[in-house]
């Protein structure tokens, strides 16, 4: 019997080496504790594009053999640009905040260039959308955001097709939601109007619609490969408090451990795991 | 999309034609396009337009794909023409055009576009910054490089989209507008962050993934004929975009292809230069 190739991707979550402390990713236990040989993809700070053209190079590169194939999707606001590199979608205040969780200060901002760029290319990309988003029936900003959602839910539900089409094996699951929050809508806001409406409200309304009116959506809450809207990597890791410290918000060691052991048992039971406390969230992360 | 034109027959049945594409396939001002030509000329009960000016290839991608899964019961075949390799897609919202300085005209303070393509430049400059900061970070940094990445990036949608509807036995039948394989817009822009010494000169690598698939693909017109070109050397333009004659031409050319699996050649090799911004 021919050993079973486990191609994985993912962003942080997934990706080898992000932490002195957490030298392997879940994959590695994973692939470890079933026997398995293992690809992984994962990128810090990778987009769902990354995601799904790692995946889809990866498939075609190692169609001969018995491979297993796993995507832990990212959150929607991220662009690949040509498989080189991704860029965060983050307004000023998130990333302030994700430097005053940090214990740094406004001078450490200015001075950083991950957060230069990440806002210079957030105001010129969150302007395009604004300038070319054209009539819509609600408002423009929530428009925006369910937009960059769907894009994430076609994603995922293409490569779940794609992959029953040709009798491979997948599973998948959402290491930050699609949906994040509130810092979405702050993000766009820089350049579009709220409207008299709060960022919750936005962010209420566009999930709204999207789970009364989007296919993908639909789709995926009902395959069988997919762990559900209900679970999100960071949720999970959060609310277990087994992230590496108060200002990082990725996996610890034991955080590792864990989500090899909950996938490595959702791909024999099919079983999803909810912990939907009612709200979707989303994580602020710097990658200097 | 909203901002899109999706013309669609008024009566749904069993044989239905899907075009997409960016502005060659949604004709401002056009009375009929070619994807009503070829529906006139072709078999189909019904067909669907799914077109944008200045779409990028991932939208075009995208807005096939939804369209298949709305059409999912009846008989479809799909004709996409794509478009330039430097388009880029945020969230299905807006498509920006990467393009270097010299191509832009911004130097002239009257042109209408001027802050469109202020725009258009400095998005130009961050991406490629960003990719080379990142290709010198993981040791790969050169331009030729980025130059296999921009294109081999267009070449997965192209197969991708070919081998989705193989899986669906669906009928695709697709086409480029512009060139796929090189362009001058292309090293300039790469110029931006890399020292290109010989600018006529640089050359993607040899090999790229998914290129020779569709090399061989029966139901791809092809890298050497590109419907711009075709259109500047037939002289059937209206503002550098096919006029009606032209999309009359466009639905004759890519009827023929279903028909008999013949690769249409263009007459010159030219290739002519595009310069397209929308606001």
């Amino acid at each position: 019997m021919s050993t079973k190739t486990f191609i994985v991707s993912g962003d942080s979550y997934t990706v080898p080496m992000m932490h002195p402390e957490t030298p392997h990713p879940w994959p590695t236990y994973l692939a470890q504790e079933r026997g398995w040989d293992l690809i992984n993809l994962a990128k810090g700070g990778g987009s769902n594009t990354h995601i799904f053209n790692s995946l889809i190079d990866a498939i075609e590169q190692n169609k001969e053999k018995d491979i297993i194939v796993f995507a832990f999707w990212s959150e929607s606001f991220r662009v690949n640009f040509f498989d080189i590199v991704c860029r965060i979608l983050e307004s000023d205040e998130g990333l302030l905040r994700q430097f005053d969780l940090g214990e740094k200060d406004v001078s450490d901002f200015t001075s950083s260039n991950y957060a230069k760029d990440t806002s210079r290319f957030t105001h010129t990309v969150v302007d395009s959308m604004q300038k070319q988003i054209g009539e819509c029936v609600v408002p423009e900003i929530q428009y925006a955001y369910e937009c960059a959602v769907n894009s994430t839910l076609r994603q995922m539900w293409m490569m779940d097709q794609w992959c029953a089409f040709r009798n491979i094996e997948f599973y998948h699951a959402s290491a930050i939601s699609p949906f994040g929050d509130y810092t979405v809508i702050n993000t766009l806001k820089q350049y579009f109007s709220l409207e008299g409406l709060d960022e919750n409200t936005h962010i209420q309304n566009g999930v709204r619609r999207i789970e009364e009116n989007n296919q993908y959506y639909k789709h995926l809450l009902e395959s069988q490969n997919y762990m559900g809207f209900a679970f999100d990597g960071w949720r999970y890791i959060n609310s277990n408090n087994l992230n590496i410290s108060k200002a990082d918000h990725h996996p610890n060691d034991a955080g590792h451990r864990r989500l090899s052991t909950i996938i490595d048992k959702f791909i024999d039971d099919k079983i999803k795991i909810d912990i939907n406390d009612g709200q979707y969230s989303r994580p602020v992360y710097i990658y200097d | 999309m909203t901002d899109s034109i999706q013309d669609r027959c008024t009566y749904m049945t069993k044989k239905v034609l899907i075009a997409v594409g960016d502005s060659f396939t949604e004709a401002r001002g056009i009375t009929t396009s070619w994807p009503e030509f070829l529906w006139d000329i072709g078999e189909f009960d019904s067909y669907v337009k799914v077109a944008k000016a200045g779409a990028s290839n991932d939208w075009i991608f995208s807005a096939a794909y939804d369209a298949i899964n709305e059409y999912g019961n009846v008989e479809l075949t799909v004709v996409v023409l794509w478009s330039d390799v430097q388009r880029i897609n945020f969230f299905d919202t807006a498509n920006r055009q990467l393009a270097p300085d010299s191509s832009l005209t911004f130097k002239n303070p009257h042109h209408r576009y001027l802050d469109i393509e202020r725009d258009h430049s400095l998005l130009s400059q961050i991406i490629m910054d960003a990719c080379r900061h990142d290709l010198i970070k993981n040791k790969e940094g050169s331009p030729e490089k980025l130059y296999s990445n921009i294109l081999t990036y267009t070449y997965r949608k192209l197969y991708s989209l070919e081998e989705y509807c193989k899986l669906r036995n669906i009928n695709l039948y697709h086409g480029c507008v512009f060139d796929l394989t090189s362009g001058r817009n292309i090293v300039e822009n790469i110029a931006r962050v890399f020292t290109v010494d010989d600018p006529l000169n640089l050359r993607p690598y040899s090999f790229m993934k998914y290129k020779t698939e569709l090399e061989n693909s029966k139901s791809f017109m092809g890298f050497d004929f590109r419907i711009f070109d075709y259109i500047i050397e037939t002289g059937l333009t209206q503002e550098l975009h096919p006029n009606q004659e032209g999309h009359k031409q466009i639905a004759r050319l890519i009827h023929k292809f279903m028909n008999d699996g013949i690769r249409p050649e263009l007459k010159h090799k030219t290739q002519h230069e595009s310069n397209f911004i929308y606001d």
